[in-house]
């Protein structure tokens, strides 16, 4: 490239400074080191792990994914190592990767997120914690973001055991999303991720049988992309702390118009299955409608939505 | 085995059947890495997920891919014309162990047997491995390779004429009766397990539906003469392990089919 003008990409996240806002969104990138040699880790900001619960988890019965005309249903019910497994085995795999780690947390009870969050906070290495308030795939247990209190009192709680990032996820599955992501805000989170999944489910009418295991599943890709978006806006216009939008993005003008509604970061998911290398041509878009626009700071970009 | 992310121009596809396909086209790299039960995951156009089929077989730099229309994804595939892009991640995938005779087998030249089983489009990773069995293996005289061919009805029977080109012993096995046995190919196993020579160590190779490998280890239970590989398939995600979707259930707990497989030994299954 020649005649590089100074353009800076970097964005911060509660205490974590990213080199780019392309934050690959968990569950979609595993923990990183899966990738490594097929990825340019160079062009992603920071990558949000695999859920990590307390305990090992198996996951939901299988078939886990199916697609459908827009979008791909989802049901893996955060299988995972466990927290012991993941700093003992893929902790030191992920630290010769140069980027950031977010990584996500799951529990069935404010006592199982504490403990896992404490954890991780006294792990170095560790550069964010997300906590995953929003998977639609746990059978018999509510999901915590939809309602606000309940959000509250998880993320006080975990305000109290970690100085670290926090960054609470939540579902876009509620009546008043802006309500819930005051809470988290409140509670002390120092940013939001928004948006998980939106249920969805699909049947073989051939065999009547639903084509997910697990009867239900999550809905992403490029079918959600207008409905995140909407909520990305509606959030990030009340509240004070970083958003990381996402949800549906495929290509650099879908996370452009995340940017342009408010979002600090953007994250990619869905996407990263089909394109893992998809961080590095969003970022050169990115850039080129920088330049095109005469944008010289990233952080200029957020919420300039032109009403 | 190291993944790559190529692009392709198909050089052909044609019908085989009614809603069989082949499709060829150049990649000197897939060519050269791809071994038995390896699969490619193919991304066409206006789909959102990648698809993974197995590869066929290979011939110089050209990779063969065959597959039947099973959804949206394959029936888009089918139109794909001569010159257009296909993207491409592989190979991907554990592929068949192939086992070598043990020394004492090699010199007593008997005592193997290999036995792939194919359930309709099954066949697909297993003319791959009929490839590689007939360039290696028979060229020490070492016996014949057996393939069983199941299908719904003479029309449908898939890749005969080219298997027993290879040189393998090829039988069929139709629901109709219209061409082979009457039935499936586990009467067509059973058979080839009935009449082999005592003290014959069988290697199974298979590629089909979920029941087809159901039926399969029921005959061979108490069997320890023979083992048996089989690939499974499943919806994928990534195609690369990290998603954690293509899962099946094992005795061992859920395992991936595009990571831990698609090879699996039945044993491990139930």
């Amino acid at each position: 490239m020649m005649n590089r003008p100074k353009t800076n990409l970097g964005v911060t996240i509660g205490k974590l400074r990213l080199a780019n806002p392309i934050i690959c969104a968990s569950g979609t990138f595993g923990f990183g080191e899966e990738l490594r040699g097929f990825v340019d880790f160079g062009s992603v900001g920071a990558i949000a792990t695999k859920t990590i619960t307390l305990e090992p988890r198996a996951g939901n019965p299988p078939p886990r994914i199916f697609e459908t005309e827009c979008g791909v249903i989802n049901s893996v019910g955060l299988e995972n190592p466990g927290v012991d497994k993941f700093i003992s085995e893929k902790l030191k795999a992920m630290r010769e990767i140069d980027t950031k780690f977010i990584i996500s947390v799951g529990g069935g009870s404010i006592f199982e997120y504490s403990k896992i969050v404490q954890r991780l906070d006294e792990t170095k290495d560790v550069d964010a914690i997300e906590v995953n308030l929003s998977c639609p795939n746990i059978k018999n247990k509510k999901i915590v973001s939809q309602d606000k209190k309940e959000t509250y009192k998880v993320v006080k709680a975990l305000r109290k055991v970690t100085s670290k990032t926090l960054i609470a996820k939540i579902t876009p599955e509620v009546s008043d999303i802006v309500s819930v992501a005051v809470a988290a805000q409140d509670a002390g989170a120092d940013a939001l991720a928004l948006v998980n999944t939106f249920f969805a489910m699909a049947i073989n009418i051939e065999t009547a049988k639903p084509y997910i295991g697990n009867i239900y599943g999550g809905y992403s890709g490029p079918a959600i992309k207008p409905m995140s978006l909407y909520r990305v806006w509606r959030v990030a216009s009340v509240v004070k702390i970083p958003v990381i939008g996402g949800g549906g993005i495929t290509d650099a003008d879908a996370a452009i118009e995340f940017l342009l509604a408010g979002a600090t970061a953007v994250s990619l998911g869905t996407v990263n299955l089909v394109y893992p290398n998809k961080a590095k041509e969003v970022l050169a878009g990115i850039i080129e409608y920088m330049r095109r626009k005469n944008i010289k700071d990233i952080n200029k970009l957020r919420g300039s939505m032109n009403v | 085995m190291k993944p790559k992310q190529v692009t392709v121009k198909v050089d052909k596809i044609e019908r085989v059947k009614t809603d069989v396909f082949l499709l060829s086209f150049v990649s000197g790299y897939l060519a050269k890495e791809s071994r038995p039960g390896n699969f490619l995951h193919i991304k066409v156009n206006s789909t959102i997920l990648r698809r993974p089929f197995s590869v066929h077989k290979v011939s110089g730099n050209k990779i063969y891919v065959l597959f039947r229309i099973r959804g949206r994804g394959t029936d888009i595939l089918s139109r794909y014309k001569k010159g257009e892009i296909l993207d491409i991640i592989g190979p991907l995938g554990n592929g068949f162990e192939v086992r070598r005779p043990k020394t004492e087998d090699r010199r007593l030249k008997t005592g193997i047997q290999n036995i792939l089983i194919a359930g309709g489009i099954g066949v697909a990773p297993l003319m791959f491995l009929a490839q590689h069995f007939t360039k290696t293996l028979n060229t020490n005289h070492q016996p014949l390779i057996t393939i069983l061919l199941g299908a719904k009805n003479k029309k449908e029977v898939l890749c005969e004429q080219e298997l027993k080109k290879l040189g393998c012993k090829v039988y069929v096995a139709t629901e109709d009766g219209s061409k082979g046995i009457k039935g499936t190919v586990i009467g067509l196993l059973e058979r080839s397990l009935w009449t082999r020579e005592p003290g014959t160590q069988t290697n199974l190779y298979s590629c089909g539906p979920k029941e087809m490998f159901w039926n399969i280890n029921q005959i061979l239970e108490g069997r320890k003469d023979v083992n048996c590989q089989v690939s499974f398939e499943q919806f994928m995600g990534c195609g690369l392990g990290i998603c954690c979707a293509c899962t099946i259930e094992t005795k061992n707990g859920y395992k991936k089919v595009c990571k831990d497989g698609p090879v699996f030994d039945i044993r491990d299954i139930w």
